[in-house]
């Protein structure tokens, strides 16, 4: 019997884009805000700060979307993977991207129904989605609601730790936007990882 | 309200008192202790009978004591005359320049006041009053303390002395009538926009914005159109220093403004806070080496598939 699955329902692909486009417009204003400096070529500061602003309460709703929809839908399991043989299986996913890649071998973990990450992305997602974006959207809040946030933690201005802890993760978001961009180019095909966030990807298993 | 029709009864008093009691004239200068039985008096004032403002006419003798011009008498500025009593008209005539004391000195050359005054000339105050408004109208030579003279502990007090300036005309829209004979909106109206006011009226002055150039054009005062209004024009590569300015202000705005807007222009954030040498170096070289990389990779992959071109498909 056979079973068809779709690995990017509707709702994954609209939060996906929502999400690149939230993380594009964050990423250009974030370093307008940051490095805002008369005569820098960037986008002016008050301009930068209310988009900042209205695209980080984007992210921030796509994230809550995603976290309700991971647990009411299947789509969660992709982000749990199992600890056991996990070290195992990085390198070997390691080694197809230092080695295999190179000698045109195959993926050595196609997409199924039960995982359509491989491991280097399970632990990568995990790591963004569940560490890095919470932390994100933590410290994002920690200014719109400054009041509330600690005057002095560690020793240190509460906001002043919020601020450094929002580009440290920027920074680090920036260099997995990176990374997801030059991967995704590396599927079966250039483009086919971009062809499959727009248009679907059914998947085809033969169940016994 | 009571305080100038009792200052000028007090005046008036004096004036009288003096014109009966004193000889008409002196025969030889009057010492500057003659001078400051008058105008050693708190309240000695004028009104100026065409725009009806009140002038000052009292001379803080501390103040004198500390100012650049301390070791000037009375009559080393102002001359001969003002003999006798009372002296408004005279007075009125008295054309004081800064330049006609300080054409050979040497501690401040002529060429510095003529640079000050090029850009005073090119000032808002002098474009909007040429006739009257003059170094007096900010300047108390009788309290006058120049900035390179004091010590950089005391930069609490160069603000509060250099905004004392502006404030003393702009601070009421009476101040400002009194000068111009109009009637302007308040510095709170005008810096409604500015967060944390006063705290920046506390620890910068008014010319740190509201001047053209750097430091030899300080007298080039502008309007609020050419005034500096970007934030980042002071607040950049600053960090903990500024870290505190606008807290508490975001659940003002959330009070009057409502919630999403209070959200959406929300500025807790200080511009630079964040910034330090090694973030932004560091994040620098993380973005450099995750491109170089990527491209390295790429490049790899594209040489190895150009030369093995029909296994990758397999």
């Amino acid at each position: 019997m056979n079973t068809t699955t779709e690995l990017y329902p509707v709702w994954i692909r609209v939060w996906h884009w929502s999400n690149a486009l939230s993380f594009l417009a964050l990423l250009v204003t974030g370093v307008s805000l940051h490095f805002a400096e008369p005569g820098a070529p960037l986008i002016p500061f008050e301009t930068a700060r209310v988009v900042h602003n209205l695209f980080g309460i984007l992210l921030g709703c796509g994230w809550l979307a995603f976290v309700i929809g991971n647990l009411w839908s299947r789509n969660g399991i992709h982000y749990r993977p199992r600890p056991q043989g996990l070290l195992v299986r990085l390198l070997i996913q390691g080694r197809f991207y230092g080695i295999g890649i190179f000698r045109g071998q195959p993926h050595p973990f196609p997409a199924t129904r039960d995982a359509k990450f491989n491991p280097l992305q399970q632990v990568t997602y995990l790591m963004v989605m569940y560490g890095a974006m919470p932390l994100l959207i933590l410290s994002g809040l920690a200014f719109f609601f400054d009041g509330l946030t600690p005057d002095r933690v560690l020793g240190m201005d509460g906001l002043w730790i919020a601020g450094v802890l929002h580009y440290l993760i920027g920074l680090f978001l920036t260099l997995f936007l990176i990374g997801h961009l030059y991967l995704a180019t590396a599927g079966e095909t250039l483009l086919g990882e971009f062809k499959k966030m727009v248009f679907g990807s059914t998947l085809t298993e033969e169940k016994s | 309200m009571n305080a100038i029709p009792l200052r000028l009864f007090f005046t008036s008093a004096v004036l009288f008192l003096f014109s009966i009691l004193s000889p008409v004239s002196y025969a030889d200068p009057p010492s500057d202790k003659a001078c400051l039985r008058c105008h050693g008096m708190a309240t000695l004032a004028y009104q100026d009978p065409t725009t009806g403002g009140v002038r000052n006419l009292a001379i803080d003798a501390k103040a004198m004591a500390r100012s650049e011009h301390r070791k000037l008498s009375c009559r080393d500025c102002h001359g001969t005359g003002l003999d006798d009593f009372p002296h408004f008209q005279e007075a009125k005539r008295e054309r004081l320049e800064c330049l006609k004391c300080h054409e050979k000195s040497q501690a401040f050359p002529r060429e510095r006041f003529e640079a000050i005054n090029k850009s005073f000339e090119r000032s808002i105050h002098y474009q909007a009053m040429p006739e009257t408004f003059t170094c007096f109208s900010c300047h108390d030579p009788h309290d006058f303390r120049a900035i390179s003279g004091q010590s950089g502990a005391d930069l609490p007090g160069v603000v509060a002395q250099d905004n004392a300036a502006c404030r003393r005309c702009h601070d009421s829209s009476e101040g400002i009538r009194n000068q111009t004979g109009r009637l302007f909106a308040t510095l709170a109206d005008t810096h409604a926009w500015l967060p944390e006011t006063e705290r920046h009226w506390g620890k910068v002055r008014c010319i740190e914005c509201h001047t053209r150039g750097r430091y030899k054009q300080h007298h080039f005062i502008v309007g609020k159109n050419d005034a500096v209004r970007a934030c980042e024009a002071c607040h950049s590569r600053n960090s903990l220093l500024a870290a505190k300015l606008y807290r508490h202000r975001i659940r003002h705005e959330q009070r009057t403004a409502g919630f999403i807007h209070s959200i959406v222009m929300n500025d807790a954030y200080i511009i630079g806070m964040t910034r330090h040498p090694w973030l932004d170096w560091g994040g620098a070289v993380l973005v450099a080496l995750t491109l170089a990389g990527v491209a390295g990779h790429g490049l790899a992959r594209y040489l190895s598939a150009r030369s093995t071109p029909h296994e990758h498909h397999h």
